[in-house]
């Protein structure tokens, strides 16, 4: 080998112990910019969607006269009230007791249970315990794509302002049920966020939800997220120990009761 | 901790929905005034700065049998696990009843993967790396032959496994971790024994102990090294490696939904509605 191929398979060799030392992730500046969110948060308040405007005491789903308050124009309030009626009677088959199903956007948030949101350069994870959620948001400037398929949770993007998670979601699933009491909205739905962790002990999350099909205004709640003791564990979620939404032989979703027999023939 | 509230609110999963479990709780929390938001330390900005880059979208290089090099594909697929032979001869039962019946797979009723099924299907996987943690995503797409998705958690915060009253079998057990360097060192115990680890039906009992070396062998490939002991199941330990290829920036990973393909949820809300009205079913 001349001096030249030397020198060339010197720089190859050179090149290739730099492609395998592994790059750090991001450099610290880019780490001290973010927030610190670890941990474990627990859900305030109740799994009632809309905390400022429902008007009952937390309780079970399908107490009757649980309602929320979007600003539904007539035809989707009057979908809404034969959900409460459905969840009264108890004929309102709730997508999460299928299992298997996520929960979805804006529901996501408004599960009991543990939450963590994994802040790092360039994507935030959100995680329920309850259902096993998991949400991406992508902080590293991409946009929505152009062809959006509609999924359970939507395509989020977001933006830091300053300590303050602002964050757009489209493409959700049309007609998804977003809390217990039967609240639907349609794939039009656009739901943006703020998030931020306003003292030690607490992350909030204030929603507004636009849908021109479904919405006369802006629907605007807010969720908060408690800090649970370091150390606290979230653990495997498994629905299907308690299926009550199973799929019998002739893959027909049937609804069991308390004692796990079918409610309908 | 809270590890006996959350044993007992994942056992009766569906039902905490109904029950609001959150509100209850959060209601018999006294309140107190909550301090400012701390600053991130100092330590904790540096200890991220020197983790490694796992970010992104990953797809399996091997097969979704667990055991890729020892697996005989694609008809009569199985892993080979160093089994004693009362193990061997279960495993051998399984297959069976599996090619009779595939609804002996738990997947076919949308039960979590677990560990170690998590890390063998094929599909999608991101690495969340942070200095206290690092979550293990994986699932396959919505569809018709999607097997749902898993999260995983390792923490690497410095405390132990759990052990005595506290260890109690989960489908992804209870992992451990610690950076050596650029490898992240994790010791997983507490796994259940209903679980398959593979598609062909290999189980572990509630003994086994897995550990693994992960780490970026190149800088879009991610080796993660198993060493699997189970005193109850196999005669020695099982050495398997799997590795993951990065995916093109901006990869896109959709909600993974193992029953999404069989339930319509609009449709079932009308149907609910005609079966009141004594019109349908």
């Amino acid at each position: 080998m001349d001096m030249s191929g030397r020198l060339a398979a010197a720089a190859l060799a050179l090149l290739a112990l730099a492609l395998a030392q592994p790059a750090a992730a991001a450099p610290a500046a880019a780490w001290a910019a973010l927030p610190d969110w670890s941990g474990v948060w627990q859900m305030q308040g109740s799994t009632v969607f809309d905390e400022s405007t429902r008007n009952d005491a937390p309780g079970r789903a399908g107490s009757a006269g649980v309602r929320e308050r979007p600003p539904y124009n007539a035809r989707w309030e009057e979908r809404y009230l034969k959900n409460i009626q459905g969840v009264t009677d108890g004929t309102l088959p709730d997508p999460l007791t299928y299992c298997g199903i996520p929960a979805g956007m804006p529901r996501m948030l408004n599960q009991p249970d543990g939450y963590e949101f994994i802040v790092t350069p360039g994507e935030v994870w959100q995680t329920t315990e309850n259902a096993g959620g998991v949400r991406r948001i992508f902080t590293d400037g991409r946009g929505h794509p152009a062809n959006l398929t509609p999924t359970y949770n939507g395509h989020s993007i977001g933006r830091w302002e300053g300590d303050t998670l602002v964050v757009e979601t489209v493409g959700m699933v049309a007609d998804s049920i977003i809390d217990r009491t039967g609240v639907q909205l349609s794939d039009k739905r656009k739901v943006v966020e703020r998030i931020r962790r306003i003292d030690a002990d607490t992350i909030e999350d204030q929603l507004t939800i636009t849908d021109p099909e479904a919405l006369t205004g802006p629907w605007r709640v807010t969720k908060r997220f408690k800090k649970q003791p370091a150390g606290t564990y979230i653990f495997d979620y498994a629905c299907a120990e308690n299926n009550r939404n199973p799929v019998d032989e002739n893959g027909r979703t049937i609804t069991l009761d308390a004692e796990g027999k079918p409610l309908h023939d | 901790m809270q590890t006996r509230r959350h044993v007992r609110v994942s056992t009766f999963a569906a039902l905490g929905l109904f029950f609001g479990a959150g509100a209850a709780l959060a209601a018999a929390q006294p309140a107190a005034p909550a301090g400012p938001v701390p600053p991130q330390s100092p330590a904790r900005i540096q200890a991220a700065a020197a983790l490694p880059d796992w970010s992104g979208v990953w797809a399996p290089n091997q097969a979704d049998v667990f055991d890729a090099k020892t697996a005989t594909v694609p008809a009569d697929a199985r892993a080979r696990p160093p089994y004693t032979p009362e193990w061997e001869a279960k495993y051998v039962a399984t297959m069976a009843k599996l090619k009779a019946d595939p609804k002996t797979d738990p997947l076919q009723e949308c039960y979590p993967l677990g560990l170690l099924r998590m890390m063998s299907v094929t599909g999608h996987y991101e690495f969340s790396v942070t200095p206290e943690q690092v979550w293990i995503f994986s699932g396959t797409p919505a569809g018709p032959k999607s097997t749902g998705a898993q999260t995983r958690r390792i923490y690497t915060d410095g405390r132990e496994n759990l052990k005595g009253d506290d260890l109690f079998p989960q489908y992804t057990g209870n992992s451990v971790g610690r950076w050596e360097g650029d490898t992240l060192v994790v010791t997983t115990v507490g796994l259940n024994d209903t679980s398959f680890i593979d598609r062909t039906g290999a189980q572990l009992s509630g003994d086994a102990v897995v550990r693994e070396r992960i780490r970026l062998v190149r800088p879009d490939t991610l080796e993660d090294q198993f060493t699997i002991e189970d005193k109850s199941a196999l005669t020695a330990p099982w050495v398997v490696t799997r590795t993951w290829r990065r995916l093109p920036k901006g990869t896109p990973v959709v909600d993974d939904s193992c029953l999404g393909k069989r339930v319509n949820p609009a449709a079932l809300v009308d149907a609910a509605a005609a079966a009141k009205a004594g019109k349908g079913r």
